[in-house]
């Protein structure tokens, strides 16, 4: 059997994501020859001492940080622009030539930046709530949607736009989220993040298990336990859990039909 | 005790006090360095990366919300950063990379060497693998993620997934074979 066939089985075995049909094909190669398994071994010894690799380069960090200071004051000047732009325009009265090219750079340059600026801002925080036999329906400035569930809390900020697109969820609700080419939509319950962007699904934290569910109609939604490194990904019609308590997250399992499909109907 | 003087750290964060941020970028700018250098080998690039995550943090210090440690927060936005440069360059992961590993150094006293040896030309080997295979195979052995999960990340199909890893592979036997086989026989 070729070695190009056979790396992908060793490799997926080490990883944990051989099927039934994979693992009898690996048991029956490896039973076949000694030097098989000794291409096991290595293959096993390589993976092992891969864990361990550690990079060689050692950043300046006086340097990076001398670099990181201006940045972040450089930042702060350019808030502050258009206040002292204002404040100086009166020590000159006469309008030379060039100004009539560089006010309306001006002009435009300092709106983008109290745009930028008012698009950073923390907006006014909104928190929705509802009771038993309640579902409410939100619908949000980017354009998504919100279902919530019975015994649930939502909370957000108003502007919910560019990196705002966050928001805090307690109990169960079904999301449509607007797809952005910059910003993801990140919904967070204790130390996990459910990331989409022009996906639809459900996610329920009020399972009695502890654990959090995330449903996937349509789309790929990452379900990430902050602080693991991990992720799951997942895609239609895929159920997926997380379990803060043994702080794992669980084999996804895959549904005929999602159950965000009996919550509401697009 | 590093979390409660992390906690102090987020919480001088939230204040906005003026070495806060002082105080987590020269403590985690290493580690976060690192964590992007493993899947992106490329030092300025690197430092590029790192910066905008703890720019990131200092735009969003008033209202950043960190439930579990600092370092596990910026370890995530480190991968995530990388991750999504890679994207945003929109590599062909699927088309065949002719670039292979150059300049392989075979020690001349093979019959003695140790496991610390063993281990440098692993690391030698990684620093030296092909961009999009290295990517690949660091997303798999240092973010533990699954083929699927890397398929997802990086928008490519499993089978490239696959066959990177099992380049990588090869490429590391190739370079350690001769070591290998004397300590395993």
């Amino acid at each position: 059997m070729q070695e190009n066939f056979i790396t992908p089985l060793l490799h997926r075995q080490l990883t944990n994501e051989l099927d039934e049909t994979d693992k009898r094909i690996l048991l029956d190669w490896l039973a076949n020859s000694e030097k098989n398994e000794q291409l096991k071994e290595e293959i096993t010894e390589l993976w092992e001492l891969s864990k361990n690799y550690q990079p060689k380069f050692q950043p300046n960090v006086d340097e990076a940080f001398a670099k990181f200071k201006e940045r972040i004051e450089k930042g702060e000047q350019e808030s502050d622009a258009q206040i002292s732009g204002e404040q100086n325009s009166d020590k000159n009265t006469s309008f030379s030539s060039w100004r009539f090219f560089v006010i309306p750079l001006f002009l435009i340059f300092g709106s983008f930046i109290v745009w930028s600026v008012a698009r950073s801002l923390p907006g006014k925080e909104v928190v929705v709530t509802t009771l038993e036999g309640d579902i409410k329906h939100i619908k949000l400035k980017d354009g998504s949607e919100i279902w919530l569930n019975e015994k649930s809390k939502i909370t957000y900020n108003k502007k919910i736009l560019g990196s705002n697109r966050d928001i805090s969820l307690e109990g169960e609700a079904f999301f449509n989220i607007t797809e952005d080419n910059r910003d993801d939509f990140i919904i967070r319950y204790l130390d996990t993040e459910v990331i989409a962007n022009g996906d639809v699904f459900s996610i329920n934290t009020n399972i009695d298990s502890g654990k959090v569910a995330v449903d996937v109609k349509e789309g790929i939604v990452k379900l990430a336990p902050l602080g693991s490194g991990r992720q799951l990904v997942l895609t239609n019609n895929e159920l997926g859990y997380y379990d803060p308590v043994e702080m794992k997250l669980l084999p996804k399992v895959l549904l005929e039909k999602s159950n965000a499909d009996y919550f509401v109907k697009l | 005790m590093d979390i409660n003087s992390d906690r102090d750290l987020v919480a001088s964060l939230h204040a906005n006090e003026d070495e806060a941020i002082e105080n987590i970028f020269k403590k985690y700018y290493s580690f976060v360095c690192s964590a992007v250098y493993k899947i992106i080998p490329d030092p300025v690039l690197t430092e590029d990366l790192a910066q905008d995550v703890f720019y990131e943090v200092w735009r969003k210090r008033e209202r950043i919300e960190i439930s579990t440690s600092l370092k596990a927060y910026l370890k995530r936005a480190a991968i995530n950063k990388a991750l999504n440069y890679i994207r945003s360059k929109k590599m062909n992961f699927e088309g065949d990379d002719t670039e292979f590993v150059k300049n392989i150094a075979v020690r001349s006293d093979e019959n003695n060497l140790e496991a610390k040896e063993l281990q440098e030309i692993i690391n030698d080997t990684i620093d030296l693998l092909p961009e999009k295979c290295r990517i690949v195979f660091m997303m798999s052995r240092h973010e533990e993620m699954s083929y699927k999960e890397i398929a997802a990340e990086l928008e490519i199909s499993i089978k490239t997934v696959e066959n990177q890893i099992s380049k990588a592979l090869k490429i590391l036997r190739t370079a350690v074979n001769p070591y290998l086989a004397k300590q395993l026989t």
